[in-house]
């Protein structure tokens, strides 16, 4: 009698499990459950995301609370800042929910990665010194030193910039110099060590604005048209996750409070696919 | 993995960097070292500024003097290239530490002899160069290469000003390869093929050296 | 332009000494555990077993041999590899311990080395048992001996510590960092921030002399 009462229990147990197993929450539904999220951010990004006060402010930072309001109302933010280098190894070993910066998207990374819709676009230009007038086109960047954040979109678009001249036969850059941030490679072209910085355009407002009359661009993109988007893992576990955050960014698109914010962070706006995220060319 | 074994150049090339960084600010160290510590002993009024000097660069960490030197000197007209930046900013922490050691090294000679010599009239540059020193260099021996070994170890640091050795290219194969272990295990242990390649010099070195005094 | 620099320090200054708490915790809490863990190294590498003492002198190879911003991304990185996750602050903490743990490992080993063999012989005698003998007699005497050298290696702790900015705690480095994207203004904010350093390990050093003076009378 007794062997017949435990063996039905056990049974019953493991069916229970496997019930649940079957009905495993997803990242979506954990965040929900613990009321908590935990994001990462490179918070030297300005105007996209830069520290004020202690406090990450900026449009990345603006939008994010747009769509966590509406969607997960009541669930607190964690927002760790790191290097660039940090954020998508982070994420792909499972440090944080989700990443909350501005991350080019580009082959490899769109293999890898889960992206939303664009929020912005990170179209590379080429920051040069004022004062350099023999720099015109991208022709005259051979053997000249280009600078650029290390593990970087904009660093993998001066790459293929490199080697597109250098199949061309005309020589390619004289180097490229990896920096930890774009603040280290933005001193380095104004004291000189460096005739330019790959830089995406949307980045560069506020450097103009705190340094006038130091900084211009080269009329030309160093790359093709090429979007930000945030990012999570590629997996079903995120899966709800992204889609939640690139449903509200789309929501943001067509109430127009993506173009205020931009307006108010970039001083322009820009037109943006709001569907999904175009397949990166490089 | 094939992709790895395809990066195993670059981490060559890295280790190549790193090693003649560490091994050129080891050398220029030492010499500083050397001759702060001599001032100490011969220049009056010295003493005060290797003070000084000891404690500033012993009581900052390493990364907050290379962007000192790195990002500060241009603003006053001297700039260097990162990879003369970080060797200057090694040479000049590793100098502190050598200095550090040259003292305590010059103290091991025994007081007589300074106090033998000074009654048979010897003057104070011939006891400094031909008693102290050989006994003072005998007794620091083993630690240099103890202190090359940290140079080595700082050197990561130098990654944070572009300079390509083997921590910068460890991150690069990082974010170009998504996987993660595999570099930094490699980075650990290139890193600990070199310290340990030094150490065994260096102990063979200090054993030949001091054969004469084992007798 | 004075005036200019203390608008502006007063905007550092905040942001700096919470950077500066947090580096001093984490190096503390970091050295504390390092203590324990180099004791028992310092056990391991005296003791009996012959796999004991080898894995001691590995250990401390490999510890002292490598950068400590290479262990810090190996220690980051690779409980995810296995499935388990640790948090940032987890991982800062115990590279820090790790790593500190290997050269108090060898600065405990003076200090017991110097201890008079007849005081642990007398104690068998008296039956102590290991563990009181080490916790009651021997360890304090250790400490003593070697409070000097430790609080040098808390110092190099603190000064090591800098690199755990780039696995997002943000520490009295990373805060600089935040402070130049800020203001744009390297040379000053790397400036002042080398002087929090300062300021903190030059603490350290008179707390050290004090303690060690104070001590000192006591025996």
């Amino acid at each position: 009698m007794k062997r017949f009462t435990l063996k039905a229990l056990s049974l019953s147990l493991v069916t229970l499990c496997s019930i649940s197993v079957a009905h495993a929450d997803d990242l979506l539904q954990r965040i929900k459950d613990n009321h908590e999220i935990v994001v990462a951010t490179e918070a030297r990004f300005a105007p996209f995301e830069s520290v004020e006060n202690g406090k990450i402010v900026g449009y990345g930072a603006d939008l994010m609370h747009y769509v966590l309001d509406a969607d997960l109302p009541g669930v607190k933010v964690r927002q760790l800042d790191l290097p660039f280098q940090g954020i998508l190894p982070g994420l792909d070993t499972k440090k944080f929910d989700f990443v909350v910066t501005s991350v080019t998207v580009n082959k490899a990374r769109f293999e890898q990665f889960a992206f939303t819709v664009p929020i912005a676009e990170s179209t590379v230009a080429l920051l040069k010194r004022a004062d350099q007038a023999d720099l015109k086109a991208l022709s005259d960047l051979n053997g000249r030193i280009i600078g650029s954040q290390a593990g970087s979109g904009q660093l993998a678009v001066l790459q293929a910039l490199d080697a597109k001249l250098k199949a061309q036969g005309q020589g390619g850059l004289k180097r490229i110099k990896e920096y930890v941030s774009f603040d280290e490679a933005y001193a380095d072209l104004a004291n000189g060590r460096l005739d330019g910085v790959a830089q995406s355009l949307s980045n560069l407002g506020p450097l103009m604005k705190a340094r006038p009359g130091l900084f211009t661009t080269l009329p030309e993109m160093v790359g093709p048209v090429t979007y930000f988007g945030w990012v999570g893992r590629k997996d079903t576990d995120s899966a709800s996750l992204v889609k939640l955050f690139s449903d509200g960014i789309a929501r943001a698109a067509k109430d127009g409070t993506l173009k205020t914010l931009q307006e108010k962070w970039f001083g322009f706006t820009m037109e943006l696919p709001a569907d999904a995220m175009p397949v990166p060319s490089i | 993995m094939d992709e790895l074994i395809g990066y195993l150049p670059d981490f060559l090339d890295g280790m190549l960097v790193t090693l003649g960084i560490s091994v050129a600010a080891a050398i220029a160290g030492l010499i500083l070292g050397f001759a702060l510590n001599a001032a100490r002993i011969s220049v009056p009024g010295f003493t005060a500024i290797y003070a000084i000097y000891v404690w500033l660069i012993r009581g900052t960490p390493l990364l907050a003097q290379l962007a000192v030197i790195y990002f500060g000197l241009p603003v006053i007209g001297l700039r260097l290239e990162a990879v003369e930046a970080s060797v200057l900013s090694l040479a000049v922490y590793s100098g502190a530490y050598f200095a550090e050691l040259f003292r305590t090294a010059w103290a091991s000679v025994p007081g007589g002899q300074l106090e033998a010599a000074r009654v048979h009239g010897i003057s104070r540059a011939r006891v400094f160069w031909h008693i102290q020193a050989p006994q003072a260099m005998a007794f620091a021996l083993p630690l240099l290469g103890n202190q090359v070994i940290l140079t080595i170890k700082e050197s990561a640091v130098t990654s944070v000003i572009t300079v390509p050795e083997l921590t910068m290219t460890a991150g690069r194969i990082v974010s170009t390869t998504f996987s993660y272990v595999m570099p930094y295990a490699l980075l650990v242990l290139s890193y600990w093929l070199l310290t340990s390649s030094v150490a065994v010099i260096a102990r063979s070195l200090g054993l030949r050296v001091t054969r004469h005094l084992r007798g | 332009m004075m005036n200019d620099f203390s608008s502006r320090f007063a905007l550092y200054w905040p942001a700096l000494i919470d950077g500066a708490l947090t580096t001093l915790w984490l190096c503390v809490i970091g050295m504390l555990s390092g203590f324990v863990l180099g004791v028992l190294l310092h056990l391991m590498a005296n003791g009996r077993s012959r796999g004991g003492v080898a894995c001691a002198r590995v250990y401390v190879s490999f510890f002292r041999g490598t950068p400590m911003l290479a262990q810090l991304l190996l220690l980051f990185y690779l409980p995810s590899a296995l499935g388990v996750d640790v948090p940032p602050v987890v991982a800062a903490a115990a590279a820090l311990a790790l790593n500190t743990a290997a050269y108090q490992s060898q600065i405990l080993g003076s200090g017991f080395a110097a201890i008079a063999k007849g005081q642990v012989e007398a104690a068998s005698v008296f039956a102590l048992g290991r563990y009181n003998t080490l916790l009651h007699i021997q360890l304090p005497q250790v400490l003593r001996l070697t409070l000097p050298a430790l609080i040098c290696e808390l110092i190099d702790v603190i000064k090591v510590s800098a690199v755990v900015s780039v696995i997002s705690i943000t520490d009295l480095m990373r805060v600089s960092q935040q402070l130049v994207s800020q203001t744009y203004r390297p040379l000053e904010v790397y400036l002042v921030a080398g002087l929090f350093y300062l300021l903190l390990t030059s603490l350290l050093s008179v707390l050290g002399s004090l303690l060690e003076r104070r001590w000192r009378e006591r025996c």
